[in-house]
């Protein structure tokens, strides 16, 4: 654990009436100029998060909708072909994993619709009762890299602010494992990255800097009172001012530089969910952005919470559906898988769209295209019916961080659970026929390519070698 | 550091003979004495148990007097004294074993050097002289120690470590110079502003050091992340304080049951016409329908459920979150009170028993929360006493939703009467609070209600009724608020506002920082507020920046002071400084916070110093209910509690229950209590002839006629095998591993906190035990404990732990009495190192109670005393803590005596 780093991170949480920015996690402190940051300085590495609710269809092998709509590919390593469903990936083949057979274990028996909370944290939230979560693997990232950085991470979602416990509307969890609200109306994120400040900001450093002058005052006057053992005590309560002083600084540096210029009417930006395609296109559009101005190097973007509740279940309509997680319950109508994995495949198309985005732009800040240096985690906590194992993921990008693609890591063999719920016994109350892999491995193996010295994450046991090149 | 060594540390110390103070002359000699060396009462003990401390007390070490302690033989006398007489009997004795042919445990006896005070290898000798005095060494079979050389080498020794300890002490810079524990700043900020959150919820918990506490001076740290959570807790905290506006417009709800019954009543009406429309062409078929449906609803339900008084019938409540079709709406003006309603809600009783009145989405995020709930007692039995809980709730979503308790429970409703029952909640302190709320509308999913909870909290105590619930929310009883004028004036003119800041610093700094402020002082403050002021869009906020950094001040944050606190100076009333450090100690000991007015005055005006003063000022204070946050934290500490909240054993034992837990963790705190505040003696700790009990603790002992949730004193039964720290199941329960027993946690559990004796850590090594062996496996628990003690390995420490654990064996995992195990008759008896054999519970206290009282009530001085001075204690405070306890034990081991004579000993006063 990077002590220092979550240390930094509270203390602009912490500062109340100092620093926080109300809806975005933390302001970035450090302002490296331009020319300091590049030269000699890490490349720059990027890590993006995107999560999708309800599962996925899994027809069974028999039925006749299996070729098409089983969401997974058919086959294992290279050798692996596509269903209609992940097609929309077939570009990007050289340049992404797909994975499957892995999950956090903590939630293997608890119902699918609780564990979007715990999807980047891999911690035991549970079906009921108290609540705890720790933080997720994007902010341990943030926390590492968030000063070079205006924002140390971007966090949106369809449904936006904190949702609920086990009904989270986030997918980043700070330090303490509170929920990190996240921001879902495209104007605000993009007046937030690129034209407006926060107006309290500037007065809220001025009060602090304030603040911590006569604390420190206090200290010194008090030392000079203090036997020489005590004096030592004390020195470690100046040693934290001065601490909280330098990070008041650089702070104050980030206001006077000017913000990114970008064009606004390439958006529309007071676009809603009931444009599902456009909605979606813009949130993915503004972490393209954000990108690439390095505004921040990490984001995260929940498109749907689960269990069909809010505003996300309408993004079924750019399908011509009322409600996404209608979908999932309804495979044994006729036509359902195939309705379930057109859904699926429209929201690959456009995870595929902002992966062309990505690799057609020269990274600005690095060598090669923005996805070599970017990676890009995409998934969802649930595979079948409500069941938390077997996570469909996808893992894209990163070329410069020692990734290697172009293979399917098919851990859940050929004949992972799957089938439409026969009314009875639901698949998340079974038995696993087979034990899935630690999520949390290939999150440790992420952190690790990121530049993260950390020997492991939440319940990791090892690293997943197989994508390293 | 030697396994057979521990860490140096007081510790290891057994109780040792050999000096006395020259006051200290035993009251017993003269026959007129009231301390622990008499029987406490006249004519016969009552029992085995109090014969058995009577003749403890006789043993003590500390009644003894010894004259030639009195004179304090220097350094080389007793090294003198050392060469003819002690080096010849250690010889004899323990260098076949501990010398240069052999060294069992790595120990050289022959190479210690016996200059204690200024020698490397004190640790050692405490060892030496502890297994000395205790018979442990040398062993039986070549015991080549008589009596008398024992009786040297200890008196020798004991001498020795007195003079050491005192050399040692004025060498060492000690401090207990540290911050404030989380729990302290929370009950610090309380007292301060006169308002009662959780302020430190979200502050990082402190770790505890095993055999320490968490007000230890060198495990405090300060990291800029914890300063900065400090930092924002001040400031919510005088947001919270300080008001700055109008008075915001509270929300109300007035609320009939028979309003929060609509829907119940609908569909039971729905369920009526229903049927007459089933049979409207038969009207006789109608009415018998009609009449044997309306029967039905007459019958009680044995669930939350409404009655109408009008029309005799019974409907059960019934809460669905979607829609927010239960949800009762605020009003804007306070509700008139109906004198009668024709509708009451019934809260039977059982666990579950919940009324939810949902409230909408609009109870503000920070803000007092009142609810008043007009109930009373169903049943017209008075023992009945059946109590309230109030918990708060939503539910957004199937999968999203939170409830918790707030408030505290009432309790006991014992009135047939109706009558109000109130509770002020802190909205600002509940966690997770809806947050969906404002950004979806009332009646959609996810939903932005929020609900209250109306709980009968008796688990056999009969049924609640309730006909009248009152909400109102931001309750403020006047504007500005109390606690706001007690910092600052109503209003303040602009060009007064330099004039006021100087009053509230003045005040306030007094208080935070428990001293006289030198003019400098407040001035840098001022010099603040004036930077800040132009910043700031009133007055109140450039107030709440100013003081946020009086609380943020090391001043305020750092208690103690490695100078001595009557000493030292620095301010600009220099001789009573020392009067306010002891003060603020004094304070922390026993409230866990800061001193009152009324206790900043007697150190003003020196009185402090006077013992008659301070003596008064203890009674005050621990006749405060701020003496409970003492008991509280010093016995969840001492004990460890922490990790009894960590188990839950509902899996393996369905009877371990929520209220049980809650009851275990409480006996303990309310034993203590109950010895502290009847003055008892600290050896109830070990056997009390009475429990602390609820209902619930009551039903798990076998305890008879305990009705209610609230802890109450009863005489202990005959024959329950109960009473004292010992047999009290929560800590039998902690010590076990959630199947059974677990003799060897128990047994270390006995030798930390009751012998303060704690064994080494277990070896690198420790061979299993295998189960996988036939003859292992049908074993006794019993049997394979003492077979894995016959391992060499294991023996030197299993022989010293497993005995305390054995003898508690008929206790199960959750502390219930048992006789039988597995079919077989359980085995309870053990022996001591040197053959004393200790059965059962009962004979494991009377073991204690006659022989180590002295240990006991030792190892019980030390912890109390490290807890008040706010430091781990050392060998240099060894002659100190044996003064204490030499006082202690005269005075006849009463625990308020014993806070007495700590507070009023040179330890507590120095240092």
């Amino acid at each position: 654990m990077q002590y220092q780093h979550l240390d930094r991170r509270r203390f602009l949480r912490g500062s109340g009436f100092a620093l926080t920015l109300p809806w975005l996690p933390s302001l970035g402190t450090a302002v490296p100029a331009d020319e300091e940051r590049k030269k000699g300085s890490e490349p720059v590495k990027r890590l993006a998060c995107f999560y999708f609710p309800d599962g996925v269809p899994m027809p069974l092998p028999e039925e006749k909708d299996y070729r098409d709509w089983f969401w997974f590919p058919l086959g294992k390593g290279k050798d692996y072909q596509f269903t209609r469903c992940l097609e929309p990936l077939e570009p990007f083949r050289g340049e992404m994993t797909v994975l499957s057979g892995f999950s956090h274990p903590a939630s293997r028996s608890v119902h699918g619709h609780s564990n979007a909370d715990q999807f980047l944290t891999s911690a035991a939230t549970g079906q009921d009762g108290p609540y705890r979560n720790s933080i997720s693997m994007d902010q341990v990232y943030a926390n590492h890299i968030g000063n070079e950085t205006r924002l140390s991470s971007l966090v949106l979602s369809t449904d936006g602010g904190a949702g609920t416990p086990r009904g989270a509307h986030t997918l980043s969890f700070d330090s303490n494992g509170k929920a990190i609200p996240a921001e879902n109306r495209p104007k605000l994120v993009f007046d937030r990255l690129f034209v407006k400040r926060d107006g309290d900001a500037a007065k809220r450093l001025a009060l602090s800097e304030s603040s911590l002058d006569g604390l420190m005052e206090d200290a010194r006057s008090l030392r000079n009172s203090l036997s020489t053992v005590d004096r030592g005590r004390l020195d470690e309560y100046l040693e934290s001012i001065r601490q909280a002083e330098q990070q008041v600084h650089k702070a104050r540096k980030w206001l006077a530089v000017p913000l990114p210029k970008v064009d606004e009417d390439q958006f529309n930006l007071n676009i809603s969910p009931d444009d599902p395609r456009n909605y979606l296109r813009t949130m993915f559009d503004l972490v393209f952005l954000a990108f690439k101005t390095d505004s921040t190097r990490v984001a995260t973007y929940q498109i749907g919470r689960e269990n069909g509740v809010g505003i996300s279940d309408h993004l079924a309509r750019a399908i011509g559906f009322p409600l996404a997680h209608q979908l999932s319950h309804e495979t044994r109508h006729p036509g359902g898988w195939k309705n379930f994995g057109q859904y699926c495949r429209f929201l690959n198309e456009e995870f595929s769209r902002f992966l062309k985005r990505l690799s057609s732009e020269k990274d600005p800040e690095g060598t090669g295209t923005m996805l070599d240096n970017t990676l890009v985690f995409y998934g969802s906590a649930s595979s079948a019916f409500h069941l938390s194992r077997n996570y469909p993921l996808v893992l894209a990008g990163g070329k410069n961080l020692g990734i290697q693609h172009g293979n399917y890591l098919n851990h859940a063999g050929d004949h992972p659970q799957a089938g439409a719920w026969d009314g009875r016994t639901e698949p998340w109350q079974k038995e696993a026929p087979q034990e899935d892999r630690n999520l949390s491995n290939l999150f440790l193996t992420l952190l690790q390519q990121l530049g993260v010295h950390q020997e492991s994450f939440g319940d990791s046991k090892e690293i997943v070698r197989e994508i390293l090149a | 550091m030697p396994v057979f060594c521990g860490p140096l540390s007081i510790a290891l110390l057994i109780p040792i003979a050999g000096f006395l103070l020259t006051t200290s002359v035993s009251s017993q000699e003269s026959g007129k004495g009231t301390g622990a060396f008499q029987s406490r009462e006249k004519g016969q003990p009552r029992n085995a148990f109090a014969l058995a401390r009577q003749r403890g007390s006789l043993k003590s070490i500390y009644r003894e007097k010894r004259t030639q302690a009195t004179t304090q033989p220097d350094g080389k006398s007793g090294q003198d004294t050392f060469r003819k007489e002690i080096q010849p009997l250690l010889a004899g004795a323990c260098f076949q074993c501990h010398g240069k042919s052999k060294e069992e445990a790595g120990l050289r006896i022959d190479r210690l050097n016996p200059d204690l005070s200024n020698g490397q290898d004190v640790a050692w000798w405490l060892e030496v002289l502890a297994v000395i005095n205790n018979s442990e060494m040398p062993p039986d079979e070549d015991n080549q120690l008589s009596e008398q050389g024992r009786a040297k080498i200890v008196q020798w020794l004991s001498r020795e470590l007195k003079t050491a300890s005192e050399a040692r002490k004025n060498r060492i810079a000690k401090t207990s110079f540290r911050r404030m524990t989380r729990y302290e700043l929370n009950y610090a900020l309380q007292d301060l502003l006169g308002i009662s959150h959780d302020f430190t919820r979200d502050l990082p918990v402190e770790v505890m050091e095993s055999g320490g506490f968490k007000n230890s001076s060198h495990s405090l740290e300060l990291s800029v992340s914890q300063l900065e959570s400090i930092r924002r807790v001040a400031g919510q905290a005088l947001k919270r304080t300080i008001v700055s506006g109008e008075r915001p417009q509270p929300l109300y709800w007035g609320l009939t049951m028979d309003q929060v019954a609509r829907l119940d009543w609908q569909k039971q009406e729905e369920q009526l016409s229903k049927s007459a429309e089933k049979h409207k062409d038969n009207p006789q078929q109608q009415k018998m329908a009609r009449d044997k449906l309306l029967e039905k609803f007459r019958a009680p339900p044995n669930r939350p459920s409404f009655h109408s008084l009008t029309t005799g019938r019974y409907v059960q409540a019934s809460w669905a979150y979607y829609n927010a079709k239960y949800c009762n709406r605020p009003g804007g003006e306070p509700p008139a009170i109906p004198e009668k309603t024709g509708c009451v809600a019934i809260l039977p009783q059982g666990r579950n028993q919940k009324l939810t009145i949902e409230l909408g989405d609009r109870l503000p995020d920070e803000g007092t929360m009142k609810v008043r709930v007009r109930a009373a007692r169903v049943s017209n039995n008075e023992r009945d006493r059946p109590s309230l809980r109030l918990e708060f709730g939503w539910q957004a979503s199937n999968e999203g939703r939170s409830v918790v308790k707030v408030g505290r429970p009432i309790t006991p409703i014992d009135s047939q009467e109706y009558r109000f029952y109130q509770w002020e909640i802190p909205l600002g302190d509940i966690y997770p609070r809806n947050s969906v709320r404002g950004r979806y509308e009332l009646g959609a999913t996810p939903s932005p209600s929020e609900y209250i909870k109306v709980v009968n909290d008796s688990i056999s105590e009969g049924a609640i009724k309730v006909d009248y619930v009152e909400v109102v929310a931001p309750f403020h009883r006047e504007w500005p608020p109390a606690p706001h004028l007690a910092i600052l004036p109503d209003s303040t003119p602009a060009e007064k506002e330099l004039q006021v800041v100087r009053d509230i610093l003045d005040r306030f700094m007094l208080r935070a920082w428990r001293r006289p402020v030198s003019t400098n002082e407040i001035n840098r403050k001022i010099t603040l507020f004036k930077r800040v002021r132009p910043l700031c869009s009133n007055f109140e906020e450039a107030v709440r920046e100013t003081l946020a950094t009086v609380i943020a001040s090391p001043n305020f944050l750092f208690v103690g002071s490695g100078e001595n606190p009557a000493g030292g100076s620095n301010s600009k009333s220099p001789a009573n400084l020392g009067g306010y450090r002891l003060a603020s100690r004094l304070s922390f000991f026993l409230w866990c916070s800061l001193p009152d007015e009324a206790l900043l005055q007697v150190a003003e005006d020196g009185s402090i110093f006077d013992k008659a003063t301070l003596s008064a000022q203890v009674s005050r204070m621990l006749a405060s209910p701020k003496a409970g946050r003492f008991s509280r934290h010093f016995v969840n500490q001492w004990l460890n509690l922490d990790r009894l909240k960590l188990v839950n054993f509902r899996k393996t034992y369905p009877a371990f229950d929520p209220e049980l837990k809650t009851a275990l963790l409480e006996e303990p705190v309310r034993l203590f209590e109950e010895i502290l505040e009847s003055n008892r003696s600290l050896l109830d700790l070990v056997h009390s002839d009475y429990l602390l009990v609820n209902a619930r603790l009551a039903t798990h002992y076998g305890v008879a006629n305990v009705r209610g949730n609230h802890f109450r004193k009863v005489d202990l039964p005959a024959g329950l095998h109960r009473g004292g720290l010992l047999a009290a199941a929560g800590i039998l329960t902690m010590n076990s591993d959630g199947k059974d027993s677990h003799p060897l946690k128990r047994g270390v559990w006995m030798l930390e906190k009751i012998l303060h004796d704690p064994p080494p850590p277990p070896p690198p090594a420790v061979p299993e035990i295998d189960l996988s062996d036939p003859n292992i496996a049908k074993m006794t628990l019993k049997e394979r404990i003492e077979s894995h003690r016959d391992h060499a390995a294991c023996m030197s420490c299993h022989v010293k732990i497993d005995p305390w654990g054995i003898a508690l064996e008929n206790f199960d995992a959750i502390g219930r009495y048992r006789t039988q195990l597995e079919g077989k008759p359980v085995d309870a008896t053990s022996v001591l190192v040197r053959n004393e054999k200790l059965e059962g519970i009962d004979g494991l206290k009377m073991h204690l109670l006659e022989k180590r009282q002295d240990q006991v009530v030792r190892g019980l001085v030390e912890n109390l005393a490290s807890f008040a001075i706010g430091r781990p204690l050392t060998f240099e405070d060894h002659w100190e803590l044996e003064k204490i306890t030499t006082l202690v034990r005269k005075r006849g081991d009463r625990l308020e005596e014993t806070l007495r004579t700590i507070v009023e000993s040179d330890l507590f006063s120095t240092r």
